[in-house]
């Protein structure tokens, strides 16, 4: 056991920074809840990651790294603070926060190389009950403490180019990586007996599999662009460690179908609008416990006040809408949805004959997400620094 | 920015969503509770003594015919006498005084009345002892009892006394202390350091009662030659303290006997059980047999019933009891032990267990060592776990009292294993 914890926690270092961080209760929903590798433009403007103006790094939308004309890198950051409630009622407050995604795009056979770390599935959660037991005749009440630490990343290398002025193609294959840590631990510590030892049983799985995402994006005239990619996955395998008593097993991923576009209303006002479909209903049948499950469909729609400056830089404001299923059921809740209102900024630090070298843009989300009686409301906040030129 | 990064490092605090509701919960284990019988955990068991010496403790006991049969008595021995003191001389002023004439002194004993068993005023008698004595040896019968050397007192019960004084302590007073006053002569036949013979026998004259004596103390009176209008009261600071007494408690031959001074160990040897065949409701959950895993043994005690212990040898207080593993019985009684399990105090146990509430049942919990044995052998060393155990003072010796268990053969008040185990089924992934 204690070789078993040494590995874990070594692998739990390596996957730290795409380990999810908690910021659901849906999260201990089947498989955890799905997080999209976006940056602070594209949650600004309620964007899925695709089909936005210009270059950028996004796993989702891997021809829009082609349009990038530096070498580029992106990191985000993303806290977020949530109230859960049934019917009304408060049942817990929680925050977390997490790197959804870190990227680099170098020029490379007139191309765009790219490396992209980037969260897939939220798993991290924890859940208490008390059970009463009987011992010796008498009725005690014991407390049952679960802990879920983890989730699932990507990490896709990609390629993307122009083909000719207006059309630009990529390709990102990708590694499911990171791992996940289950723990029941039942304390005995309402028992007033002295010595007990609480009982504990965990199991340690790794993640594998691939993934790969093609897209593309052309410029419609002068003043729009539309964009498509289609991600292929091949099984999740969620692999047992030495030592771990639970099986090893294997999910099925679905295909999943993004659109998007965006357009030039007049100058300086941008319209954004995209939407995604995935049906995960064959992995129904790979979940030991029964669960519902649904498909993640979802669309954004968004608007950018691009000409805006502030300290004499250009500092342009997004405001969107964005809706999305959840895949998984949270007990007999059924399946649920987000749905946040959203607002931001982005600051150019340095920018040069109309090329960003520098630049930052943050994104406000207020949500909800619901299923049923129970529902969170969030605020959640992401930030971006890009850089470029380097 | 700045606030930016403020809210980010405000959010990097994790506090982790609790679901509510078990469905996503894997399923729950089974705790049950089980009691096994002496015959199927235990065996080989024995009482031992004569571990430490009354000396170790560094108090005295003083009985006289306590409980119809105890009689006890103190022997104290002390140190040099000081050579020098600082005094204010005659004409005010502080020095060291290294010509100081010693004119007489009192031995002033210090009563722990939450440890003795006493009524109405007692009576005490301090002699100077003639016998030579060993101090970490001596015992009713002999003054010096050694691997080289065995010397009977010439008379039992620590030799003939060249009487001191006689005080008489009376417990309705408000003081704890209990004086002998000695004259310059008897002072200066103690001044001889190195005299083997040298010290104080302190003894109860009032019958029926047994006094802990928790220290005693020798105080100068001497006359400074730079003001010998004065009077200084100088504490000799060594001192050596130990006690005797008769009889000697019994092996007992059907018990459980912890304490004492020297004190007692009761060992034996433990066997836990490895595989479980119900109870029913166990075996309808996970099937039987089940395979007893040391994680699953939630609590393991030792379940004693207490008995009175005789009646001159009862705690007055309460009694701290460890359990620790005999390394080698083979080497018993002089056997290694393990570490303590219950720390430097032990667990403690009320004194009255041992006297009007005997018959009650103690839980002694032991979750680690059998969770060790049902290990089996120490991943670390490879070296398998001991399964003899014992039971003693987690001070030891700490008192002339020794508290008392039923042991095996006795029925219903025979020990008993109890296990609280849980047992579930492996995490699985959704």
């Amino acid at each position: 056991m204690m070789q078993l914890r040494t590995g874990l926690a070594a692998i739990a270092l390596l996957a730290a920074p795409f380990a999810v961080e908690a910021q659901s209760i849906f999260n201990s929903a089947g498989l955890g809840r799905p997080v999209d590798a976006v940056d602070a433009r594209a949650r600004s403007l309620g964007s899925l990651g695709i089909g936005l103006q210009g270059g950028y790094l996004s796993p989702a939308d891997p021809a829009a790294a082609g349009r990038l004309g530096f070498a580029s890198a992106v990191m985000v950051t993303q806290p977020s603070w949530v109230e859960a409630s049934r019917d009304g009622t408060p049942v817990g407050d929680f925050r977390g926060t997490r790197f959804p995604l870190m990227g680099v795009a170098y020029p490379v056979l007139s191309g765009m190389a790219t490396v992209q770390l980037g969260s897939y599935l939220d798993q991290r959660f924890a859940g208490q009950r008390v059970v009463s037991v009987d011992l010796g005749g008498t009725s005690h009440d014991v407390i049952d403490d679960f802990t879920q630490e983890g989730g699932v990343s990507s990490a896709s290398f990609g390629f993307a180019r122009m083909v000719g002025s207006d059309v630009s193609v990529g390709l990102n294959v990708a590694r499911y990586t990171g791992s996940v840590i289950r723990e029941l631990a039942r304390s005995f510590e309402g028992l007033d007996l002295e010595g007990t030892q609480s009982f504990t049983s965990s199991g340690f799985w790794s993640y594998s599999g691939t993934s790969v995402t093609a897209g593309a994006t052309a410029d419609v005239g002068s003043v729009g662009r539309l964009a498509a990619s289609v991600r292929w996955s091949s099984a999740l395998d969620a692999d047992a460690s030495e030592g771990t008593l639970g099986g090893s097993r294997s999910f099925d991923m679905p295909l999943e179908i993004r659109v998007g576009g965006s357009a030039v209303l007049m100058p300086g006002l941008i319209l954004a609008a995209s939407a995604v479909h995935a049906d995960w209903a064959d992995i129904q049948d790979d979940l030991a416990v029964a669960t519902g499950v649904g498909d993640t469909s979802g669309f954004g729609v968004g608007m950018e006040l691009a000409q805006v400056r502030f300290l004499g830089r250009s500092a342009p404001l997004r405001f969107g809408y964005r809706y999305n299923g959840l895949p998984f059921a949270l007990g007999t809740e059924g399946t649920g949805s987000e749905k946040t209102f959203s607002g931001g900024m982005g600051f150019a630090f340095n920018e040069t004959n109309g090329v960003l070298l520098a630049a930052a843009d943050l994104a406000l989300e207020r949500g909800e997400r619901s299923a049923g009686t129970l529902s969170e409301r969030f605020w959640r906040l992401t930030a971006t620094i890009r850089v470029a030129g380097f | 920015m700045a606030a930016v990064s403020l809210a980010v490092f405000a959010a990097c605090s994790e506090q982790t969503p609790t679901s509510i509701g078990n469905d996503v919960l894997p399923g729950e284990p089974i705790t049950l509770s089980i009691e096994i019988p002496w015959e199927e955990f235990g065996s080989d068991l024995v009482v031992l003594g004569g571990y430490g010496a009354p000396s170790d403790i560094g108090t005295g006991v003083v009985a006289n015919a306590f409980a119809g049969t105890l009689n006890a008595r103190t022997l104290v021995r002390f140190g040099a006498y000081p050579q020098s003191a600082s005094v204010v001389d005659t004409e005010g002023t502080t020095v060291t005084d290294t010509d100081l004439t010693i004119i007489g002194g009192r031995v002033v004993a210090t009563i722990n009345r939450r440890a003795s068993v006493f009524a109405g005023p007692l009576s005490l008698t301090l002699g100077a002892t003639q016998d030579t004595w060993d101090l970490a040896s001596a015992d009713w019968e002999h003054a010096v009892d050694t691997i080289g050397a065995q010397l009977p007192w010439t008379e039992l019960g620590g030799g003939p006394v060249t009487p001191l004084d006689t005080a008489t302590w009376d417990p309705s007073a408000a003081g704890d202390t209990i004086s002998f006053v000695l004259d310059s002569a008897e002072v200066a036949d103690w001044s001889d350091a190195s005299d083997p013979s040298r010290g104080g026998r302190l003894d109860l004259v009032t019958e029926g009662h047994r006094l802990a004596i928790s220290s005693v103390q020798l105080r100068l009176d001497a006359r400074p030659s730079v003001n010998p209008d004065t009077i200084v009261s100088l504490n000799v600071a060594e001192r050596e303290i130990t006690f005797i007494y008769d009889p000697e408690p019994e092996v007992p031959t059907d018990g459980i006997r912890v304490g004492g001074a020297p004190a007692w160990r009761t060992v034996f040897d433990l066997q836990a059980p490895t595989e479980l065949t119900g109870p029913p409701e166990l075996c309808s959950a996970v099937g039987c047999p089940v395979t007893l895993e040391p994680g699953q043994i939630s609590y393991a005690a030792l379940v004693l019933r207490s008995r009175p212990t005789e009646a001159a040898f009862q705690p007055r207080d309460s009694l701290g009891l460890d359990v620790r593993e005999v390394l080698s019985r083979d080497a018993l009684p002089k056997a290694p032990l393990g570490s303590p399990i219950f720390g430097s105090q032990g667990l403690r146990y009320a004194a009255s267990l041992f006297g009007d509430d005997g018959g009650t049942a103690v839980e002694i919990p032991i979750t680690p060592l059998v969770r060790n044995l049902v290990e089996g052998v120490d991943p670390e060393t490879q070296i398998p776990f001991p399964n003899t155990i014992a039971l003693l003072s987690a001070f030891e010796p700490r008192s002339i009292a020794y508290g008392s268990f039923y042991g095996p053969g006795s029925g219903a008040n025979a020990p008993v294993l109890k296990l609280i185990v849980t047992v579930g089924a492996s995490v699985e992934l959704p």
